[in-house]
């Protein structure tokens, strides 16, 4: 009996010493490496194999003495564990070498035994199995232990990859919180060379029209000018004879009809100059 | 009798007139004949002339256009302050321009402010006005 509880106790701390180096493990690597280190405390084997399959996909643990591996390759996965994930029911019996493949195990076993359990997490499935023989024997009692460290290695794992799907999911929203910030340096810029051209024409219009007044104005004056002249020989015409007539009012009507004329002329110039210039510009 | 009181003052009233278009000043002319305000009528088209010959004539009245080259309207009135005369000025000018009626207004010489073109009615106000004040 003391030995019995002697070696429970030697088992719990070195399970509680598992514990401690597990929730300090930062990657899925690191936490393989802590399971390698500790393995040799809780049971003797000759390989384990933890196969995790979430949404279908697999991820391979695999242990031996002082070396470990990951896979994730559908292949790998040997026939006996695609059963224990359909039937779920665990079992225990001779190795039969013929029916495995690829798996890393020296030939020479005395006796071999292959164990498999199914264990069911919320959204992965877990298929472990264990090879033992005379030299490394591994028996029900150990089957315990071995439930609470797949327990406690499949939690971190998920914790794991949550919390890198989170990283990468942070990274993602950096990089669009950054895009979001470019685009929007883009579109301030867009918007403020919008409004500078917009001051800039309006300013030019601004320019063009009282340019337009100036020249209405200043024409108002050059069409006014002649004509005012014309009412004035009509009006004085009658204080002349027939015979002062050409002389005195018919030559210089001639004369400012003629200006006014020209002044009319040069209205729609400059007119229709100003005007092209507002929309050529 | 009072034609002979006309007479006289007719011949002291003497009146400038000032604008670059020889028409202008043409016209302008035949309409103080016709009206008979007076019979000394001086006319230029060049404003330096008219100013060089205020002191000589002493005008009464300078009918004055604005828009002239060199010496417009304006300098003509800020020059003619250089010269010993008490004539008034009428300002006749083709622009409609409220601007350059209110201009005229700050020159106390200014006493009317007409648009182009004058006529027969116009002179026979001044004719009375003018008249008047020589008799008096």
């Amino acid at each position: 009996m003391d030995l019995i509880a002697s070696k429970y106790r030697i088992t719990y701390e070195a399970f509680s010493k598992f514990s401690g180096s597990v929730s300090k493990a930062q990657t899925i690597d690191e936490l393989a490496v802590v399971v390698k280190r500790n393995l040799k405390y809780f049971f003797d084997f000759k390989l384990l194999r933890i196969c995790i399959f979430e949404e279908g996909k697999p991820v391979i643990f695999s242990f031996q003495k002082n070396e470990y591996n990951i896979c994730k390759f559908k292949k790998n996965i040997q026939d006996y564990e695609k059963d224990l994930l359909r039937t779920e029911i665990p079992f225990r019996k001779e190795l039969d070498l013929n029916l495995i493949s690829n798996l890393p195990i020296c030939p020479d076993l005395i006796k071999p035994y292959l164990w498999g359990w199914h264990f069911n997490y919320n959204r992965i499935k877990v298929c472990t199995s264990l090879i033992s023989d005379e030299t490394k024997v591994f028996n029900n009692g150990d089957v315990e232990i071995l439930n609470l460290l797949v327990d406690s290695f499949t939690i971190k794992y998920q914790h794991l990859l949550l919390q890198s799907k989170l990283n990468e999911k942070n990274k993602s929203l950096e990089k669009a919180v950054k895009l979001i910030e470019k685009k929007n340096l883009q579109i301030y810029k867009i918007v403020n060379s919008q409004k500078e051209t917009i001051h800039i024409r309006t300013k030019e219009i601004k320019k063009k029209n009282s340019k337009l007044l100036e020249i209405s104005q200043l024409n108002a004056h050059n069409v006014r000018e002649p004509l005012s002249r014309i009412l004035g020989l009509i009006d004085i015409s009658e204080h002349f004879e027939s015979f002062e007539l050409s002389e005195n009012i018919l030559e210089p009507l001639k004369i400012s009809a003629t200006e006014l004329d020209h002044a009319l002329k040069s209205i729609v110039e400059q007119s229709t100059q100003e005007i092209s210039g507002v929309y050529a510009s | 009798m009072i034609n002979t009181i006309n007479k006289i003052d007719r011949e002291d009233l003497v009146i400038f007139l000032v604008d670059d278009q020889k028409i202008t000043n043409f016209i302008n002319k035949k309409l103080i004949e016709i009206t008979g305000i007076c019979k000394n009528v001086y006319d230029f088209t060049n404003p330096k002339t008219a100013l060089e010959n205020l002191e000589i004539h002493q005008p009464s009245l300078i009918l004055l256009d604005l828009n002239m080259p060199e010496i417009n309207g304006w300098k003509f009135l800020e020059r003619m302050e250089k010269y010993s005369t008490s004539a008034d000025v009428i300002i006749v000018t083709s622009s409609t321009s409220t601007l350059d009626q209110e201009k005229a207004k700050s020159y106390s010489r200014v006493v009317n402010y007409y648009t182009k073109p004058l006529n027969k009615y116009i002179f026979h106000t001044l004719a009375e006005k003018y008249q008047k004040k020589m008799s008096s």
